[in-house]
């Protein structure tokens, strides 16, 4: 029995080997990291073989759009923001988020550790700070409106090297990436997380688009479940996944990976997922997402939430 | 009337040219060896065959070129030059043009403007003076070229075949411009032409450059009435052409040298 | 009045044209929004966020044109300066081009650990894109100063400042123009470039900035209206060097007749 619409290979039964493996395509954001660890473990541990899985992973890289490639069917599977799903839909795009690897978000605002700076409110209010960011990213749009004020400080280009220089304050950052670099090349650093601030979406977000899902639900569901399976790997023993990443991404050393990868356990394990299980998503925050996006104006109504994401069946 | 040719040098000479040879690469012999005097206020024409070195001549006179050998002496003098195309800046109107020399020698503005329009006036453009000059036909180029020689008020005017591209009656006009200017003025001229009438109707003197490499093969006097109107209809006029043409041809024959002809 | 119809006209119709095939491949293959916007929705885009739209312009135009004029100065100075002698032209003509050969948004950010954030550095790189073009033009219509003109200079005694000034800068004018006719269009192009990593964003975003936010909250239409904005900012400038050109050339040298 074909499906319309799925590759010729019959649908893998659940759990199951197949003697031919549904061959998928899963597009990363970016570089290997530990912010994907979970996902080569899974690759590693022959996870995604077992689940009847072919899958290639595909790192980004900086102009790599990977909502869009995913929503245009040129890939099966992407990792991407939680808040571009609901931008990119509401701009046409048909995204259902799967897997929120990230429980938290993982952006923050760095400054150096000996700044005089105690919170946001304090760097934002200062003229003559200058911050690092890209202004039109929902997080920093939200951290402008609560905090932002007339002749306040300055925002200007993410740049790390002028940051490290001095022209820069404060930079925007990804939790396990700059602050750990720095810290290792012994250059001490605060983060504001902007998670503190409410603004909370998930990350790092297993997405298909929704005619795939529709087409292929079972490739979908052994995907999630190779997701589980990987991170719960992961979390426990990181180091051979971790020496493998960095043969992959050669500008990141085993070191780094090791301290990025216990960083982020606090976004990706929390009160919720051992409730519901690694990955969760629930309506409430997507809800709450989509109303502060929408009052940022960055998109233009709240969708129906619920057929935004799919989880445990729904 | 009869010419006369001259003896020696005047010690009161203006240009002085002893035994001034020019090669140039090549094994090219340009100029073989010519002894010249010219006086302070002569008008004195250069003439001879295409390729005779009449034009290095005169360039080696103005200090453009250097001799190969010989000496070249030049008296305390200010010099002008016109050149056969009469190289006015196209950017530059004709007053504009005519000023150049007096703001390369940091004359004042306003001087410069009014004995600019007073040297075109002297040459019959002083309604052309805010003209650029490709609005401006060949003959009101050349006198432009002239008025620009005479606005430094030159003792010394050396012209190169200024009138060659000429047409015939326009050539003839600016002809008689050029010897009026000169009888008002008297500075020391030496013109380069080809034409042999030219050369008589303007000149005291006329010296004929012939063979290869160049040499004087006739350096003589004209002695005719300048102020008569006409002139070039005058049988003696006519007869010194004749003359000097067959000295040309004689000259173009032999291998040239310094001919006394009565 | 014909005329100028028949020089309208054409153009006019192509660009209905066009309008019309682009409003219908997104109806007739159904493209999204954020792909590829409708004409109509890159006009409402252009309307809603006017005021946006119209301060980056302001601001990308003023470091736009302040990188061409000091492009336009420098450029000429440094091409007379390589004119004064075969040796220096040697020697300092290689690093010119090398700097020409480096690609912007490679060195950009270096600009801004320079020379700052914002104008500074916007106006530097705009500088370096653009004044090459200025360089090598100068330089090529010094060069090409008529032999004649330079004999005519010597003849009358000129020194080096004056034959500069009254001969050779206004015998290269032409060549001048053309090379600030490139320059125009590549300072916009350097000015935007720039702006991807240097510029201010938030509130006090010029162009560059702006068209790299849309891309990335996917408002495409908003892209677009900026990237419109952009060339007609472009045309702009090179309309006016035309227009400068075309008043220097036509009273000087009667030679540019366009």
């Amino acid at each position: 029995m074909l499906l319309l619409g799925c590759s010729a290979d019959p649908v893998p039964e659940a759990g199951g080997s197949d003697p031919s493996p549904e061959a998928v395509t899963l597009q990363l954001n970016w570089l290997p990291e530990p912010q994907f660890g979970g996902i080569y473990q899974a690759e590693l541990d022959g996870v995604f073989a077992g689940e009847g899985l072919d899958v290639t992973i595909q790192p980004g890289a900086a102009g790599v759009s990977a909502p869009q490639l995913a929503d245009s069917g040129r890939v099966e599977f992407a990792v991407v923001g939680g808040s571009q799903i609901l931008q990119l839909n509401d701009r046409g795009g048909d995204l259902v988020a799967l897997f929120a690897v990230y429980q938290h978000d993982p952006h923050g605002i760095m400054v150096r550790a000996d700044s005089g700076f105690q919170n946001l409110s304090e760097l934002w209010a200062d003229p003559e700070a200058t911050i690092g960011c890209e202004a039109e990213l929902a997080f920093v749009r939200e951290i402008d409106r609560a905090f932002g004020v007339e002749d306040g400080a300055r925002l200007v280009a993410y740049n790390l090297p002028a940051f490290l220089a001095g022209t820069q304050q404060a930079t925007q950052c990804f939790v396990t990436s700059e602050p750990v670099a720095l810290e290792l090349d012994g250059i001490a650093t605060r983060v504001f997380m902007t998670n503190e601030s409410g603004f909370d979406p998930y990350n790092t977000v297993l997405v298909t688009r929704r005619a795939y899902l529709d087409a292929a639900p079972e490739t979908c569901a052994a995907m999630v479940r190779a997701f589980t399976r990987g991170w719960e790997g992961y979390l426990q023993a990181p180091e051979r996944t971790n020496a493998e990443m960095s043969r992959l991404n050669p500008g990141m050393s085993p070191k780094a990976m090791a301290l990025s990868a216990s960083r982020q356990i606090p976004l990706i394990r929390d009160e919720t997922t051992s409730r519901l299980g690694l990955g969760c998503m629930t309506a409430e925050r997507w809800r709450d997402l989509a109303e502060r996006l929408e009052r940022l104006e960055l998109i233009n109504q709240v969708p129906k939430v619920e057929d935004m994401y799919r989880w445990k069946g729904r | 009337m009869t010419t006369e040719c001259l003896q020696d040098a005047n010690p009161r000479a203006m240009i002085e040219l002893e035994r001034v040879e020019r090669r140039f690469a090549g094994n090219v012999h340009v100029l073989d060896r010519i002894s010249l005097s010219v006086q302070s206020g002569e008008f004195v024409a250069l003439t001879g065959p295409s390729g005779c070195g009449k034009t290095t001549l005169l360039r080696l006179v103005a200090g453009l070129d250097r001799p190969t050998a010989g000496r070249i002496v030049v008296g305390e003098a200010r010099v002008a030059y016109c050149f056969q195309d009469a190289r006015l800046l196209p950017w530059r109107t004709l007053q504009r043009n005519v000023e150049l020399p007096l703001e390369l020698d940091g004359v004042e503005s306003g001087e410069r403007a009014s004995r600019a329009r007073a040297a075109l006036e002297r040459v019959g453009l002083g309604d052309a003076t805010d003209r650029l000059p490709n609005a401006c036909s060949g003959g009101m180029v050349m006198r432009a070229s002239v008025a620009r020689a005479l606005v430094v008020s030159p003792d010394l005017l050396l012209l190169d075949e200024p009138f060659g591209a000429l047409d015939e009656v326009t050539r003839e006009e600016l002809d008689e411009m050029l010897l009026r200017l000169w009888e008002t003025d008297r500075m020391t001229v030496l013109l380069v032409t080809h034409s042999i009438r030219e050369a008589v109707f303007l000149s005291q003197r006329v010296v004929v450059l012939g063979g290869s490499p160049g040499r004087v093969i006739e350096d003589c006097g004209i002695d005719l009435r300048k102020d008569d109107p006409d002139l070039r209809t005058g049988a003696a006029f006519n007869e010194q052409i004749r003359r000097l043409q067959l000295a040309l041809q004689d000259g173009a024959s032999t291998s040239g040298g310094r001919s006394d002809r009565s | 009045m014909n005329g100028f119809l028949s020089r309208v006209l054409p153009p006019a119709l192509v660009f209905l044209a066009f309008l019309l095939l682009w409003s219908g491949l997104i109806r007739f293959l159904d493209i999204k929004e954020y792909l590829l916007p409708s004409p109509l929705q890159v006009l409402e885009a252009m309307r809603a966020d006017a005021g946006l739209l119209l301060a980056a312009t302001l601001r990308t135009m003023f470091a736009t044109v302040l990188g061409f004029l000091v492009a336009s100065v420098v450029g000429v100075l440094l091409g007379s300066l390589l004119g004064v002698s075969r040796w220096l032209e040697r020697g300092l003509y290689p690093p010119t081009l090398l700097l020409q050969m480096v690609p912007l948004i490679a060195i950009a950010p270096l600009f801004v650990v320079w020379f700052g954030f914002g104008m500074r550095s916007t106006v530097g790189a705009t500088v370096v894109v653009a004044i090459f073009p200025v360089i090598a033009n100068t330089l090529g219509g010094i060069r090409s100063t008529p032999a004649e003109h330079r004999e005519l200079f010597r003849l009358l005694g000129a020194g080096r400042w004056a034959t500069w000034w009254k001969l050779e800068l206004p015998s290269a004018t032409p060549a001048i123009v053309t090379g600030l006719r490139v320059a125009a269009g590549l300072s916009v192009i350097g000015a935007i470039t720039a702006e991807f990593v240097s510029g201010y964003t938030g509130d006090q975003a010029p162009l560059g900035s702006l068209i790299m936010g849309s891309i990335k909250t996917f408002q495409t239409d908003l892209m677009f209206a900026a990237i419109l904005i952009s060339s007609g900012v472009g045309f702009l400038l090179f309309g006016i060097v035309n227009l400068v050109g075309w008043l220097l050339l036509r009273r000087w040298h009667g030679s540019d007749r366009s």
